[in-house]
């Protein structure tokens, strides 16, 4: 039988929850039960360091770059902030690093290293790229009885882990910098927009750069906008009417395209 | 459930001497690399994956059993189950068919916040039935039993009242689940927490283990801290013995997650459980020859 002064289940569970999390929460060591001559509160500590460390290895996993740029200490540090201000809700560690580009938005390592949201972005894309399925490619030939104006309402699908990050920073060679010493890195970040292409070919995943105009129409179709829109949308800023034909047959001989499908008439 | 020589209930396959499938060996693997009878994997690295690590996972499997070991269960917390979870875990079960299904005796995250670790839970009987039902629910939805496995323990609860191989054991009947005897953190948890190894294999219902860890872990000065990162110790080696005299043939695996070594020297580590396995037998046999003579 529990004496009078012992927790319930939750209770216990949300206390030493409180201390992982926070640092804080009830008293633990009259709860606690460890051999004579044993210190309770370094058994406790176990657990309590142990959290910030699996997050910091899992995103050093999945964010090489930014923990190369950033050097082992700063890393570290910014991954115990993520930790202690991003409680993960779901048990999969694999996917902590989901938040970290957003969060390094509004974090103090921006103020010297502005690039880094962008740069974690793209380093999560490659992430869930290697994850992502790979969905046959598109089959056109349901397609080949279309006509010009069937074309221009058509919606095109992607593959789910094609990702595209745009930034005004060179974020391909950035990305490259984790397979350098830290001492050697020396990249010019001055007027070097860049627009990286995610996608998967059998199970490696490729990152390439592409020019402004193939990220805008891309941009436009992953978010929904249907073929004659993203073409005249590119026209009126000076693009050839042709320029999305032939990223669309480049995309298709990729095996991007997993779809194409018309919208309803208006 | 019938039950066989040893101890063994006849019904738990007996896969032989597995080691943890690892992204570091894949290559290994794949090109035929010999010594292991089985694989384990890890269940949340094969979730929510579509790409190479499924793959690999897809080809070992046309080939060889595997057991899908999983860390984020988290059976005995106060939270309901988490049903996307389960539902990830069912579709993988169903994918690879597995020989062995595992999770562990602990709690993982509360009010929705994950943790991370294997945490220890307070050993009660308020815990107990609340593990029993829910073990029992989790294996009505994949409609085939499961094992757990014993952590390891760097504290115990006072408000604990049940010792834990009696309480994996009274769990084991309750909830009709198996057990995952990992030698390794009997090991550890004894020294940490300073109890009997021996005393606590010898009270783990034999016919209820379907399965056996090996592991190395590193010692920290005040403790033992499980970290898979090098070789099993003599002292696990040791009682590995005294779990085999016990349980009969169980399907053992290495695990070696950590500084993870080269494949041969792994599976010099399995060979030298497959030693022990032998001298067991043998030495039972004999024995049993003796009596009969």
């Amino acid at each position: 039988m529990r004496s009078a002064v012992q927790p319930s289940l939750a209770e216990l569970q949300r206390a030493l929850a409180a201390r992982i999390l926070s640092g804080e929460g009830p008293e633990l060591d009259s709860w606690v039960c460890v051999p004579p001559a044993t210190d309770s509160a370094a058994r406790v500590a176990v657990y309590v360091d142990g959290y910030p460390a699996r997050i910091r290895e899992a995103l050093r996993e999945s964010f090489p770059a930014v923990a190369q740029i950033l050097g082992d200490g700063s890393f570290a540090a910014l991954a115990d902030r993520f930790a202690k201000d991003m409680p993960a809700e779901l048990q999969n560690l694999n996917l902590v690093g989901a938040a970290l580009p957003r969060y390094l938005e509004s974090d103090r390592v921006i103020r010297d290293l502005p690039f880094l949201p962008a740069l974690a972005e793209l380093e999560w894309a490659v992430d869930r790229c290697f994850h992502a399925d790979l969905l046959p490619p598109f089959d056109p030939s349901p397609c080949s009885g279309w006509s010009s104006g069937d074309w221009a309402r058509a919606r095109i699908g992607f593959q789910p882990g094609l990702g595209l990050v745009c930034a005004p920073w060179p974020l391909r060679e950035l990305r490259e910098t984790y397979r350098c010493e830290r001492s050697e890195i020396d990249v010019d970040l001055v007027d070097r927009h860049d627009r990286v292409l995610v996608y998967r070919r059998g199970f490696d995943v490729v990152v390439e750069s592409i020019e402004s105009a193939e990220a805008e129409a891309m941009a436009s179709l992953q978010s929904g906008v249907v073929l004659g829109e993203v073409t005249a949308a590119l026209a009126d800023s000076g693009a050839e009417r042709e320029a999305v034909a032939g990223y669309f047959g480049r995309w298709a001989s990729l095996g991007l395209v997993v779809s194409c499908e018309l919208s309803p008439l208006p | 459930m019938s039950v066989g020589r040893a101890g063994v209930a006849a019904d738990w396959p007996r896969l032989g001497f597995g080691v943890g499938l690892r992204a570091e060996h894949y290559e290994d693997v794949l090109a035929g690399a010999k010594g292991a009878d089985w694989f384990e994997v890890i269940t949340e690295n094969y979730i929510g994956t579509r790409g190479r690590p499924l793959a690999v996972l897809e080809c070992v499997r046309r080939d060889h059993p595997v057991a899908l070991h999983g860390v984020s269960l988290s059976i005995g917390s106060a939270d309901p189950l988490d049903r996307r979870y389960l539902k990830a875990l069912k579709d993988l079960v169903d994918r690879i068919e597995p020989a062995l299904i595992s999770d562990h005796l602990c709690w993982s995250g509360v009010d929705g916040r994950a943790l991370f670790d294997l945490l220890p839970l307070p050993l009660t009987e308020e815990c107990l039935n609340h593990v029993a039902e829910r073990v029992r629910r989790v294996q009505d939805y994949l409609g085939r039993r499961i094992l757990l496995e014993n952590p390891s323990s760097y504290l115990g609860w006072r408000a604990s009242t049940i010792p834990e191989a009696e309480f994996l054991s009274e769990l084991a009947e309750r909830a009709d689940c198996g057990l995952l005897l990992d030698v390794n953190n009997v090991y550890v948890s004894a020294v940490n927490l300073d109890f009997d190894a021996r005393a606590y294999l010898d009270a783990i219902p034999a016919h209820r283990v379907g399965q056996m860890h090996l592991a190395g872990f590193s010692d920290m000065g005040t403790h033992l801290f499980d970290t898979h990162s090098r070789a099993v110790s003599d002292e696990v080696w040791e009682l590995y013995r005294h779990a085999l005299e016990r349980i009969g043939p169980a399907a053992s695996m290495v695990e070696w997650d950590d500084e993870i070594p080269p494949w041969s020297r792994l599976i010099e580590e399995l060979d030298r459980a497959r030693q022990i396995r032998d001298q067991v037998l043998f030495a039972d046999e004999i024995g049993r020859a003796a009596v009969a003579g």
